[in-house]
C-alpha cells in the first residue's frame, strides 16, 4: 500500500474506480498486437513449410495463449517499473502510477495470466510451444524488467529477445519443434528491436536521464547510439534475407525485405550522419526520430504480412539456395 | 461463548458498484477459461489426436495434410526404367501388414 500511496501522491491525475479497459492497458495491447501477429506468421509458416496442419481452433488457441502470455509479461512489468513510470512523462498516464490499479493487483493478473496462458498453450499445442512461452515470459518479466533494465545499456539489445520468440512459439505450436527458419524469425525482430527502440529514446533520453535508467543514448551519448543504431541495421537487412536463402521467404518476401531494409538502413544512415537527439528541443530533429520509429513498426509489420501473404495464400514463389 | 456479528469495513455505493463489476469480469474469465479447456478437449478427441499418436503422447498434434507435396518433390522425377519398376515391385511389403494395428 506504501507504493500505491507513492503513485497517488506523484500523480497529478485524480484516482477514481478502475475499469476492464484499465486492466486491459496494464497488458500493454499494442506490444501485444504485435506478437500476435509475429506469431501467427510463424505459425502458417510452420504449417505450408512441413504440411503438418494445426486445428484452427487449437490454433486459434495458441494463438490466444501467446496474446495472453506477452499481456501477462506486460503486467509484471507495469508493476515492477511503477516508480520509474511515475517518473516518465510518457508513462505517467499508465493505470498504476495514475493510481487507478494497486501495484499488487498488476502483479497478481500477470502472474495468473502467466499461468493460464501458459496452460493453455500446453493444453492446446505442444509441450515446446507452452515452454518456449513460460522461457518468453519469464526472460521479459523478470530478467529484462528486473535484472537488465536497470543495470545495463544493452538492457534493450540483450531484452530484446523477448519479443523475438512469438514466431518461434508459433511454429513450434504446429511442429513441436523449432528449426533454422524459425529462429531466423527470431533473429530478424531481435536485429529489428535495437534501431526502433533507440529511435524513440533518442527523442525521450532526458526522461530515461530522470527516471535513471541508463538507455544507450545517456550512458553513451546520442553520437555512439546514432552509430549503433546504422549497424544494426544494417545487420538486418543481411538476416532479413536469410529467409531467402532457406526457401521460407519467396519472390514478394524477398523483394519486401530488399527494398524496406534498404530504406531502413538509409534512414538509419540519414540519422547517423545528423544531430538528432543532441538537442531534445529540436522539433526537426524529433520529427525525423519519431519518423523513423513509425517506418520501424511498418517495416516489421510488412516484411512479416509478406510472409503471411506467402503461406497462407498460396503466393510462395521460392527462390531458394539452401 | 458468544458470537459477534462479523465487522465488514463500510464501503460507498460508488466502492460497492466497482467491486461488484469486478467480480462480474472474473466470473466471465473463469467461464472462458472453462470454456476454452472443454472446447480444447472436444477439439482433440474430435480429431483423434489422443487416440491415433504412438502411446497416447499429447506432445504431438498436427496432422499432416494429405495435399501437401514437399518443395523438392515438386521438380519432375526422372523416368523409372522397367528393370527398376520390376525390382521396387518385388520389394513392395504387403499393403496390409504395413497399417498400424490401432488404425
Amino acid at each position: 500500500m506504501t507504493d500505491q500511496t507513492y503513485s497517488l501522491e506523484s500523480s497529478a491525475t485524480v484516482a477514481r474506480f478502475a475499469t476492464a479497459k484499465d486492466y486491459f492497458e496494464l497488458l500493454k495491447p499494442r506490444i501485444m498486437g504485435l506478437v500476435v501477429f509475429t506469431a501467427l506468421v510463424g505459425l502458417l509458416a510452420a504449417q505450408n513449410m512441413t504440411g503438418l496442419m494445426l486445428d484452427p481452433i487449437l490454433a486459434a488457441i495458441g494463438v490466444l495463449a501467446i496474446a495472453l502470455g506477452s499481456g501477462a509479461a506486460g503486467a509484471i512489468n507495469m508493476w515492477y517499473d511503477a516508480d520509474i513510470d511515475a517518473v516518465m512523462t510518457r508513462t505517467s498516464t499508465r493505470p498504476i502510477p495514475a493510481g487507478i490499479v494497486p501495484r499488487e493487483e498488476a502483479l497478481s493478473l500477470g502472474l495468473i495470466l502467466s499461468f493460464v496462458s501458459v496452460l493453455l498453450m500446453w493444453m492446446a499445442t505442444t509441450v515446446l510451444a507452452a515452454a518456449l512461452l513460460a522461457f518468453s515470459i519469464l526472460y521479459y518479466g523478470w530478467f529484462y524488467t528486473m535484472v537488465l533494465k536497470r543495470r545495463t545499456a544493452q538492457n534493450i539489445v540483450i531484452g530484446g529477445a523477448a519479443g523475438a520468440f512469438p514466431p518461434v512459439i508459433g511454429w513450434a505450436a504446429v511442429t513441436g519443434n523449432a528449426p533454422l527458419d524459425a529462429w531466423i524469425l527470431f533473429a530478424i525482430i531481435f536485429f529489428w528491436t535495437p534501431p526502433h527502440f533507440w529511435a524513440l529514446s533518442l527523442v525521450a533520453h532526458k526522461e530515461y536521464e530522470k527516471a535513471n535508467i541508463p538507455m544507450m543514448p545517456v550512458t553513451s551519448g546520442t553520437k555512439r547510439t546514432r552509430f549503433e543504431m546504422f549497424v544494426y541495421s544494417l545487420i538486418l537487412l543481411m538476416v532479413s534475407l536469410a529467409p531467402v536463402a532457406t526457401g521460407l521467404g519467396g519472390a514478394i518476401y524477398g523483394v519486401s525485405a530488399l527494398v524496406l531494409g534498404s530504406l531502413f538502413a538509409g534512414m538509419c544512415f540519414s540519422i547517423m550522419n545528423s544531430t538528432v537527439g543532441d538537442d531534445v528541443s529540436d522539433a526537426g530533429g524529433r520529427k525525423r526520430a519519431l519518423s523513423l520509429f513509425a517506418f520501424s513498426i511498418l517495416y516489421l509489420f510488412i516484411l512479416f504480412a509478406a510472409l503471411l501473404v506467402e503461406h497462407a495464400f498460396g503466393l510462395h514463389y521460392q527462390v531458394g539456395v539452401l | 461463548m458468544t458470537t459477534e456479528a462479523p465487522q465488514f469495513p463500510h464501503r460507498t455505493p460508488e466502492e460497492l458498484d466497482a467491486q461488484k463489476r469486478r467480480n462480474v469480469w472474473l466470473a466471465l474469465m473463469l467461464v472462458a477459461f472453462l470454456v476454452l479447456a472443454f472446447v480444447i478437449t472436444i477439439t482433440r478427441i474430435r480429431d483423434g489426436i489422443y487416440w491415433s499418436m504412438p502411446e497416447h503422447s499429447s506432445d504431438v498434434v498436427s496432422m499432416p495434410d494429405p495435399n501437401f507435396v514437399p518443395f523438392e518433390e515438386q521438380v519432375e522425377q526422372p523416368a523409372v526404367t522397367d528393370v527398376e519398376t520390376q525390382s521396387s515391385e518385388t520389394l513392395t511389403l504387403d499393403p496390409e501388414s504395413s497399417e498400424r494395428p490401432n488404425e
